[in-house]
């Protein structure tokens, strides 16, 4: 009803025929995918299809890998993301990830959650403390970590290490949040958890996330990308890709025919 | 027809008997051991049947060969201290830059040519480094601080500083090497650059291999003994500053054991003498072995 039909509005992140080649292998073939602000879009396909290569790509995780080359532009809130002007600290504090796996740093909780803030701002410490009660308050970890702030990060248990890595994104205030399969190292109650914690942060942030799991795709997401083989096949509203998707290849995956 | 599933009885035997020569081929290594360590215990505890244990620990004059002889092993412990410390505080520094580079920054064919180059060094004989050392470094140290002779501790630290490198640069690297990629990820996505990802998260992630090279540059630097017999002047007195010649334990064994007559105060106190060495080098290792083992 919404967005679907109001083309004026930009999305927060813009993808513009967009190539990328591991050397002469070609992972992304001319994508062109725009994604809506404080909504949730899902990119699902087979592995190797490219999802978490894109991904990678809009905060440009890819650029540490060899032989990587791109075409076409990534845009966030229309500026540019490949370019020779572009500030790459700038834009990853607007744009964060969060990983397959959970990768707190070895630091306590507290150090884990400003390790950006410590990175980019001068802030005073009653300034540092509330931000890290703010964030820890926002992926629901302050009431069970509130008194356990120097604790070791890494003696958490999975999923609030998972949610860990989330409150140290959201303590730098970014706009989105990317997220690569999420909950692929957590066990299911802490996946569902993990889900309600999406639909929450939500209200305040565009978040992307990668998945190989169609019904989690289907429970968190407000959009769903189809991607085979670095094509984007299909790309619509979640509701509309799981019930009448109108490319054949989209219904042979999510109905599990292939994939 | 019958299948037969147990193996022929020669397979057993072959089997009993490589078990058991490879179980002796371990133990053999720890019986010598321990026997070098008895061997050691006995020449050189005799000493303090002849010579106050306190004079040997806390005397501050080694001159084995007046009468009577005193055999104060400060000096020496001081000599050894004052060429490992000076060692240390120049091959840490340099190494941790070393290995910094080589694992984080160096392109991909120059770590390879770097690491390579950097473990050659340990292929080179002491004594050779002592020498080159002994006709480049002695004279140049000389000429540059105006001192009667370039034969000091300073010299020798400066060589045994180059011996340490290669342990120290190449534990390092592995140990940075080691640092999960998650975590130089986790750093940059937070929009770390890249010095901001090496000394916030690689340096403390790998900070107890970092020690653990330390300390084995250390026992390598401590344990020496040709090259800074070579360089150090080996003069007994107790040094007040790195720009005059000492000598180190190490050194006063090598030197001396030719001319100790056996069995004598003399011989059982160089025992003596490689008793504290074997323990300092025990304590080292132990340290090193104990950050190691922290390392998850």
């Amino acid at each position: 009803m919404r967005k679907e039909e109001d083309p004026k509005k930009p999305g927060a992140i813009r993808v513009e025929n967009f190539n990328l080649y591991y050397g002469n292998f070609q992972a992304l073939k001319q994508v062109n995918l725009e994604f809506q602000h404080r909504e949730v879009t899902a990119i699902i396909g087979p592995s190797g299809c490219g999802k978490s290569t894109l991904l990678r790509s809009i905060n440009r995780m890819n650029d540490y890998m060899d032989q990587v080359r791109t075409e076409g532009q990534i845009y966030h809130e229309n500026r540019p993301v490949y370019g020779p002007g572009v500030d790459l600290v700038e834009h990853r504090k607007k744009v964060g990830m969060v990983f397959q796996r959970p990768n707190p740093f070895p630091l306590t909780v507290y150090e884990n959650v400003i390790f950006g803030c410590r990175l980019h701002l001068e802030l005073s410490r009653s300034e540092l403390d509330s931000r890290v009660e703010k964030s820890l308050m926002s992926v629901g970890l302050w009431e069970v970590l509130a008194d356990h702030l120097d604790q070791d990060a890494l003696s958490l248990p999975n999923e609030q290490q998972q949610r860990l890595c989330i409150a140290r994104l959201v303590a730098m205030n970014p706009d989105v949040l990317l997220m690569d399969e999420p909950c692929s190292a957590l066990d299911p109650i802490a996946t569902q958890r993990i889900e309600e914690l999406i639909h929450e942060l939500k209200k305040d942030y565009t978040i992307i996330i990668v998945t190989h799991n169609m019904a989690q795709a289907a429970r968190v997401s407000d959009w769903t990308a189809y991607f085979y083989l670095g094509n984007l096949i299909e790309f619509g509203r979640t509701e509309k890709i799981f019930t009448r998707p109108e490319k054949k290849e989209t219904e042979d995956y999510i109905t599990g025919r292939f994939g | 027809m019958e299948v037969k599933f147990s193996r022929p009885a020669h397979h057993r035997w072959i089997e009993f008997a490589v078990e058991k020569a490879i179980f002796g081929a371990g133990i053999i290594s720890i019986i010598f051991v321990a026997l070098i360590f008895l061997f050691l215990l006995k020449e050189g505890l005799v000493l303090f049947r002849h010579y106050p244990f306190t004079n040997f620990f806390f005397g501050i004059q080694w001159s084995p060969i007046s009468e009577p002889p005193r055999l104060g092993i400060v000096p020496l412990i001081l000599g050894s201290l004052a060429v490992t410390l000076g060692a240390v505080v120049m091959a840490v520094p340099l190494g941790v830059c070393a290995a910094i580079y080589i694992a984080e920054i160096a392109p991909g064919w120059l770590k390879d040519i770097l690491k390579g180059t950097v473990e050659f060094l340990a292929a080179i004989p002491s004594i050779v480094l002592g020498f080159i050392g002994l006709v480049t470094l002695v004279p140049m140290v000389k000429n540059i601080f105006h001192i009667p002779t370039g034969l000091t501790a300073f010299s020798g630290s400066i060589m045994l500083a180059f011996m340490a490198m290669p342990t120290i640069v190449s534990m390092m690297e592995d140990s940075l090497r080691a640092v999960p990629r998650a975590y130089r990820e986790g750093a940059l996505a937070l929009g770390a650059t890249r010095w901001q990802t090496i000394y916030r998260v690689l340096i403390p992630a790998a900070s107890s291999g970092i020690l653990a090279a330390v300390m084995l540059g250390i026992g390598r630097v401590i344990g020496e003994t040709m090259a800074v017999m070579m360089i150090t002047g080996n003069s007994a007195r107790l040094p007040t500053t790195l720009l005059e010649p000492v000598r180190t334990m190490t050194a006063t064994i090598a030197a001396e054991m030719g001319e100790a007559v056996q069995g004598s105060t003399h011989y059982s106190s160089l025992f003596a003498i490689g008793i504290v060495l074997f323990i300092i080098t025990f304590l080292i290792n132990l340290t090193a072995s104990a950050f190691i083992k922290r390392r998850k």
